[in-house]
């Protein structure tokens, strides 16, 4: 073994247990501080690591479902265009700021203080709903509405994110839905959350949600429909602009119908 | 003696660094086989072993679209992403349940499945050549550390031997399997020697 990492010798022994993954507690990270600081321990790791990986070989292959390979490129492809940018700003009467003050009853106040301020910042994130005008002027066949009463959904989150809740509540004077989501972790680098309605098989954008450090954010859209017109709601983690329909893993997803 | 693979891996990297959704593909064709063939081993459900499958190479594509890709060495970086997630899927399962999967269904064949691919068939003769040269208990500790996810004291209480002795023999036997894939014989003495003069 002309070519071995010269290892420091007080650390040889327990490399190889550390290549496997199969230090614990303390030791294992001691040994992990060392390597990081040890250019030769750091190379015996990753010589250990290739001989350890090399026991993947040893098993038979298998083939994959035919669907894993068309996701994963579906997934994979190029970003769409970013979506037009929404050109009128929300107005937001009284009773609007009123009914998300409504839905951040639960929300520590310290929270609903700093979500009530992030409002303006809010008005100013232009996102999809020029798409919902554009329905509701095609005259594209809306479900009539089943009731008048605002509606409050309840949303939990999905075993990719358990902690996660939220509330989707639509007020029915004015056609605006409002969507509180609490405890969501940051998005992953390059990646947003963006939320959904779906109808019929179509896929409605609420917008990309902006939350605080604590996990909380708050959408207030304009939905010429009441919430019994769509069958589910979701949000997902989608690409840094949005996409046109969801593609990301999913953090929520709720039926409304 | 493996045969090489074109286009090599990095040159597939650097493609997918360059959002080249064909390189993905490729590796994808190239290496899946073997990826869902090590999640097979660890995973009982073929389910998870497939949604583990695309996620692993989906986080292949991200981080090589996020930064430099030196490092990004295949199929190494996949089978440590695909085995570090299966992990967190098996070790909710129990020590017992998963000593019982990865002893059961791991043992040293004497023979190749003639279906493989001519460079996996080869790669696999390679390491299972390697794998029956080791002495039975290093083996059992390398393969229920790597297939199983088990720790050094999950070991030791699985195995009934000291925590000292597992230490040992995890050391031996991957020490005698990286010195068998390179050809070279190995002893203790070399390998004490080899330490001693540095």
């Amino acid at each position: 073994m002309a070519d071995q990492a010269r290892a420091c010798p007080e650390w040889e022994s327990t490399l190889p247990l550390h290549a496997l993954g199969a230090l614990e507690g303390e030791e294992a990270r001691t040994v992990a501080s060392h390597v990081r600081e040890c250019p030769a321990c750091a190379q015996r790791v990753r010589d250990l690591e290739a001989a350890a990986d090399s026991l993947a070989f040893a098993v038979p292959a298998a083939t994959a479902s035919a669907h894993v390979r068309t996701e994963l490129l579906r997934r994979a492809e190029p970003l769409p265009p970013a979506p037009r940018p929404w050109q009128h700003p929300v107005r937001m009467p009284i009773w609007a700021v009123g009914l998300a003050a409504a839905l951040l009853v639960a929300v520590p106040t310290a929270s609903a203080v700093v979500l009530l301020n992030e409002h303006a910042a809010l008005q100013r994130q232009g996102e999809r709903v020029s798409a919902l005008e554009q329905r509701a002027a095609s005259g594209v066949p809306r479900v009539p509405d089943r009731s008048r009463a605002a509606r409050v959904v309840s949303l939990p989150g999905s075993a990719a994110a358990p902690a996660v809740t939220g509330e989707l509540a639509w007020h029915p004077s004015v056609g605006q839905v409002a969507l509180a989501i609490h405890h969501l972790p940051p998005a992953p680098l390059g990646r947003t959350y963006q939320a959904w309605l779906r109808h019929d098989r179509e896929w409605i954008s609420l917008g990309l949600l902006v939350t605080n450090a604590a996990g909380d954010g708050l959408l207030l859209v304009p939905l010429p429909a009441t919430l019994a017109a769509y069958d589910a709601f979701w949000l997902s983690d989608e690409p840094v602009g949005g996409s046109v329909q969801p593609n990301g893993p999913r953090i929520i997803v709720a039926r409304l119908a | 003696m493996t045969a090489s693979l074109q286009p090599p891996d990095a040159e597939l990297v650097r493609a997918c660094a360059a959002r080249d959704v064909r390189a993905l593909g490729a590796i994808y064709d190239r290496w899946h086989r073997p990826v869902l063939g090590l999640l097979s081993r660890m995973l009982d459900d073929r389910g998870h072993a497939e949604d583990i499958l695309q996620e692993v190479f989906y986080e292949f594509w991200r981080t090589a679209g996020a930064g430099p890709v030196e490092h990004v060495v295949l199929p190494n970086w996949l089978f440590r992403r695909a085995r570090h997630r299966a992990i967190d899927l098996v070790r909710q399962q129990g020590v017992r349940a998963r000593t019982a999967t990865v002893l059961a269904s791991f043992a040293p064949e004497p023979g190749d499945d003639p279906a493989e691919e001519t460079w996996l068939r080869l790669r696999n003769q390679e390491v299972r050549r390697a794998l029956r040269e080791l002495p039975d208990a290093e083996r059992r500790v390398l393969t229920l550390c790597y297939f199983g996810g088990l720790t050094q004291s999950e070991v030791a209480a699985a195995t009934g031997a000291p925590l000292g002795t597992v230490k040992t023999r995890a050391r031996r036997g991957l020490q005698r399997l990286e010195a068998a894939l390179r050809g070279e014989a190995w002893t203790e003495r070399q390998r004490e020697e080899r330490t001693r003069h540095g």
